[in-house]
């Protein structure tokens, strides 16, 4: 015990960053927020109670009218849209390369259900979308991948028999993007893995219309991801751009005929001033980036013939490197739409793997092991000139 | 450019200057960090008190002179207390953490047998015997240093530094490894 104390990895770095941010935020908050006297601190509290005493009465009166309410804003139809939002200030970044400037971007989907079955009606024809100041409009995708809930966006029946089943508890009542709104926690009876233990879901619905305004998932009663929800007008057939699962299926029959990912077929190693004039109007970001070395280039030639660039930086792959894979818009899966939503010469940094963006008719991909490392890359990136 | 000292920053962020605090947190979260996972055995739980650490240092702000050149061995005395009174800490500090959205953190290697069995054993100890464990022998902190974060005077620290290695050989040379209660499983259940 003397000798070895537990060896211990240590805190990833884009969390340090944003815990500290979070701090000053805090600091900040809390500088100016007026005192608080002892007087007024017990001030609050007999208001406190008085308002809880108040809340609970209304509550006993509007309970099983605000879940009723909940579950009919839910259920008409037949078919009920609506859009799902990532939050404004959530962890999406645009870099862009020239000025090494970023914006906040965020997520939105349009998601339709038919009300009348047990499933989804158009699961996965929505139209997921990446908006910002210089995002340009378009669907991405038709998928909806951000957060790991499956309710309400996910199935809207699952949130529907929950209602119906006395399995949402109202906790309190709140101020949802500037409405009067109930908060709902929705409990599960099947049985919970060991590593969901702590998790819940909670719903906040609108306490005049019932709509849901905002989803939270919750670990140990802390907020881990977001999404507010905003339910479009009810409608009796699906918007021409919406499919049904039919015609998806159909879809994906004829397009499983055309190559759906680029396979490598052979590849290369390369010097740089080879790959400078292989890939014309390729980037680097130097021999050295967020502390991993220039290790190597390579050129992989696809199956269809295209050449893309990989500059490998750090040690052994995939935990331990950076790769920045570029090359024209060949290389690529003819259905990654999310290219032509970006503006050109930016990268759009999502979570800690990936980083996709573009720089005139080159298509960059990073991937790494951490969000410091992509986004020090991404700001790092300039032309190749060996 | 000359760094400034701890000392400095503290009194900056005294003065409302917040970055100055975001440094201090900047130099030190990362020992910080570490030190809590040793005490609880949660990196996820660790996480949120390196957080709450510096949060709970500025709340008590005006009673609070940094007098040595470093602040960390008062830190690490923050931290304890963090750590003994877990379930008070996130209560008092729920609001701040929800404001923080952060990804969910990567899954948790598993953690290595000897590290759950070496905090396993040290669990075994007096809350006031693993401390001492924790800040000399683990953190490396001087017996002065250690007095500072546990906030007793330096005779105690030798005394109980003493005393928990005994304890320790005891547990040892007795094959006392009858699993400890999970540390931490009632805060969690209690703040779900």
């Amino acid at each position: 015990l003397n000798a070895l104390p537990p060896e211990i990895a240590p805190l990833d770095e884009g969390r340090l960053v944003a815990r500290q941010a979070h701090l000053e935020r805090e600091l900040v908050r809390s500088a100016t927020r007026p005192p608080r006297r002892r007087l007024v601190r017990g001030g609050i509290v007999v208001a406190a109670c008085v308002a809880a005493a108040a809340v609970l009465l209304v509550g006993r009166d509007g309970g099983p009218d605000a879940l009723a309410r909940a579950r009919a804003a839910v259920s008409r139809g037949p078919y009920l849209g609506i859009v799902v939002r990532t939050p404004r200030r959530g962890p999406a970044l645009l870099v862009h390369l020239d000025t090494h400037a970023t914006e906040r971007v965020h997520y939105e989907a349009e998601i339709w259900f038919d009300t009348r079955k047990h499933s989804r009606a158009a699961t996965p024809g929505g139209c997921t979308r990446v908006v910002g100041p210089t995002t340009r409009s378009g669907c991405i995708g038709s998928t909806f991948s951000y957060g790991d809930s499956t309710l309400i966006t996910g199935s809207i029946d699952h949130y529907r028999t929950a209602l119906a089943t006395g399995r949402v508890h109202k906790i309190s009542s709140a101020i949802v993007r500037g409405r009067r709104a109930w908060w709902l926690r929705i409990t599960t009876t099947a049985p919970i893995p060991a590593v969901l233990r702590g998790w819940a879901s909670y719903v906040a619905v609108d306490q005049k219309t019932g709509n849901p305004l905002r989803l939270e998932e919750r670990k140990d009663g802390r907020v881990r991801s977001r999404q507010d929800i905003d339910v479009l007008p009810g409608t009796d057939r699906l918007p021409a751009y919406v499919k049904t699962l039919a015609q998806l299926m159909q879809a994906q029959a004829k397009l499983s005929l055309r190559p759906g990912r680029r396979h490598e077929r052979s590849s290369a190693a390369v010097t740089l001033a080879q790959a400078s004039a292989g890939i014309p109007g390729a980037l680097w970001p130097g021999n050295a980036v967020a502390g991993q070395r220039f290790r190597q280039a390579r050129v992989l030639t696809l199956d269809n013939g295209a050449r893309q660039l990989e500059l490998v930086y750090g040690g052994a792959c995939p935990r331990h490197c950076l790769l920045i894979k570029q090359g024209t818009e060949s290389g690529w899966a003819p259905r990654n739409r999310l290219y032509s939503a970006l503006p050109d010469r930016a990268i759009l940094v999502n979570g800690s793997r990936y980083a996709d963006g573009r720089a005139g008719a080159i298509r960059i991909r990073l991937e790494g092991n951490g969000r410091a490392g992509l986004l020090a890359a991404a700001r790092a990136l300039r032309p190749l000139r060996p | 450019v000359e760094a400034r000292t701890d000392a400095e920053l503290w009194q900056r962020g005294r003065d409302g200057d917040a970055p100055a605090v975001g440094e201090l947190f900047r130099r030190h979260a990362p020992a910080i960090f570490v030190f809590l996972v040793r005490r609880t055995g949660d990196r996820e739980l660790a996480e949120d008190l390196t957080s709450l650490v510096f949060l709970e240092a500025w709340r008590k702000r005006d009673d609070v002179r940094l007098s040595g050149d470093s602040a960390l061995p008062w830190l690490y005395g923050v931290a304890l207390n963090c750590a003994r009174n877990a379930r008070r800490s996130l209560r008092r500090h729920r609001a701040a953490l929800d404001r923080l959205v952060l990804e969910r953190p990567p899954a948790a290697e598993p953690a290595g047998r000897d590290l759950s069995d070496v905090i396993a054993l040290l669990h075994r100890l007096p809350d006031d015997q693993r401390d001492v464990i924790l800040a000399c022998i683990w953190t490396g902190l001087s017996y002065e240093d250690a007095a500072v974060a546990l906030g007793v005077s330096m005779g105690t620290v030798r005394s109980r530094l003493s005393r928990a290695r005994a304890r320790l050989a005891e547990l040892e040379a007795g094959s006392g490894h009858a699993p400890a209660t999970p540390p931490l499983a009632p805060i969690r259940e209690d703040i779900a």
